[in-house]
């Protein structure tokens, strides 16, 4: 019952970020960190949530949603992988965080990766409705844009929804699997998951610092001062 | 309107952009205006041709847009006067507020969400949603209701929004808060893991900051290969 009312919860917060990250709104509901933050709430789990959300945050914060290039489905991706990451976690036998952190990430990302295929899915049905309506318009007939912006909104929640549906069921039976299997998770997945971070911090370095010089300065300056800190901080 | 603005891309798509987006606030003003439930045929002809910007500044567009169409209702304006409008504006909202909101913004409340999350938990997701929404829904509301009372003077406006230097400030603070996160990611991973972590984690970043930018766009494919990578070495005792 517990694992239903998770899902679905997941689900539902599957739809609305869908909904957040193009068609309306556009509050940020679908960044990484936020939406992975509200699954590890749900679960019961936020510090997994948190630390999920860190990862997917930096891998994604450079990537700029602008014309027509479509995203991977970012906050689907890190809704699910977070529910991965939180059930590996409560399996008996997985000594290792980071080894289900690491699944939890890397499984984000591969839905991320298939959503963005739905996206261009609801993209060309949104095509059609759009066909539609200015056909009638141009015919004289009356025209309601309501109606077509009212089918573009459910069909862009029943994405979201839909996938994130899919993503849990295939995870649940990975997890079910490797629960059979738990031997090599006792390893330290640690350098895999830093290596992943300062990949999308690099993104970060070419929005931020590169095509400046004088932005190579204040980096420099919030290394040093940062570097400081810490080891003050240590002492 | 300004709720209404919120659903421009509600029907997003390849063919019409956001134009099914703008038919929908606008068709609503010629109703107000008209006290009719259906427009007319040359209303419908004259916002449904494509239109595509930047989601947040195309509130000083609709603003102004509906300001124009009360304009002509009232036989002050000709038509072409409100398609000038509209198509005149467009590409410099769109230029100036995806590179203010989307490139500058949205990273840098990334980044600082992250720094805050590290330390402080949940406060990082609510650090990003307040910082980025402080300026998006102030230019959401202040956009129509500028746009509205200025009307065609609206063009005169864009000059004086001032994103172009917020984006430079910006830019630098995130340029600070990343050399932060860069060093400050190393600490947490030397505290919890292995001293190398420290100058490990920011060459990587610097070096992929550095590769071309097709490299930086299939960002997701590469973490991908490099997690599964990093799954088997350690799996086979290679790594870790």
């Amino acid at each position: 019952m517990g694992m239903a009312r998770d899902i679905l919860l997941l689900c539902l917060a599957g739809g609305v970020c869908a909904l957040d990250s193009t068609a309306v709104w556009q509050l940020m509901l679908s960044q990484p960190l936020v939406s992975s933050t509200i699954a590890g709430l749900v679960l019961g789990a936020p510090e997994v949530g948190i630390f999920v959300g860190i990862v997917l945050q930096l891998v994604w914060s450079g990537a700029v949603p602008v014309g027509a290039r479509p995203m991977p489905d970012a906050p689907v991706g890190s809704l699910s992988g977070v529910w991965f990451a939180a059930t590996l976690l409560e399996t008996n036998g997985f000594a290792s965080p980071s080894f289900c952190y690491l699944l939890g990430v890397i499984s984000a990302l591969c839905i991320a990766l298939v959503g963005r295929h739905t996206i261009l899915i609801e993209r060309e049905i949104s095509r059609k409705l759009f066909r539609g309506f200015i056909r009638r318009a141009s015919a004289g007939e009356k025209a309601f844009p309501e109606r077509v912006v009212a089918a573009a909104v459910a069909i862009a929640f029943a994405r979201g929804f839909i996938l994130c549906l899919l993503a849990l069921v295939a995870l649940a039976l990975i997890a079910r699997l490797l629960a059979r299997n738990p031997a090599f998770s006792a390893r330290d997945y640690g350098l895999t998951l830093l290596i992943i971070e300062a990949l999308g911090a690099g993104v970060l370095f070419s929005v931020f610092v590169r095509r400046s010089r004088t932005r190579v300065l204040a980096f420099a300056g919030g290394l040093v001062w940062a570097f400081l800190v810490m080891n003050l901080s240590q002492r | 309107m300004v709720l209404r603005s919120m659903y421009l891309q509600a029907a997003w798509n390849y063919e019409g952009l956001q134009t099914l987006g703008f038919a929908y606030v606008m068709f609503s003003v010629a109703r107000r205006l008209t006290s009719r439930k259906s427009v007319s045929r040359e209303f419908s002809a004259r916002h449904t041709t494509l239109f595509n910007t930047n989601p947040i500044l195309s509130s000083y567009i609709i603003g102004a847009t509906a300001k124009l169409e009360e304009e002509h209702e009232a036989g002050q304006r000709s038509a072409a006067d409100i398609e000038v409008l509209k198509s005149s504006l467009a590409v410099p909202l769109a230029a100036i507020g995806d590179r203010f909101f989307w490139a500058t913004l949205r990273p840098f409340s990334g980044v600082l969400g992250i720094l805050i999350a590290g330390s402080f938990g949940l406060l990082g997701a609510v650090t990003l949603l307040v910082l980025y929404n402080l300026f998006h829904l102030y230019y959401r509301v202040k956009g129509v209701i500028r746009g509205y009372s200025l009307g065609a003077g609206v063009v005169g406006e864009i000059p004086k929004l001032g994103l172009m230097k917020l984006s430079q400030a910006v830019g630098w603070l995130g340029a600070v808060a990343l050399g932060v996160l860069v060093i400050g990611a190393g600490y947490a991973w030397v505290i919890g893991w292995r001293r190398e972590a420290l100058f490990l984690f920011p060459l990587i970043a610097v070096a992929t900051g550095l590769l071309p930018e097709s490299f930086q766009k299939r960002i997701t494919e590469v973490a991908i290969a490099v997690g599964a990578a990093g799954l088997v070495l350690t799996a086979v005792g290679v790594l870790g």
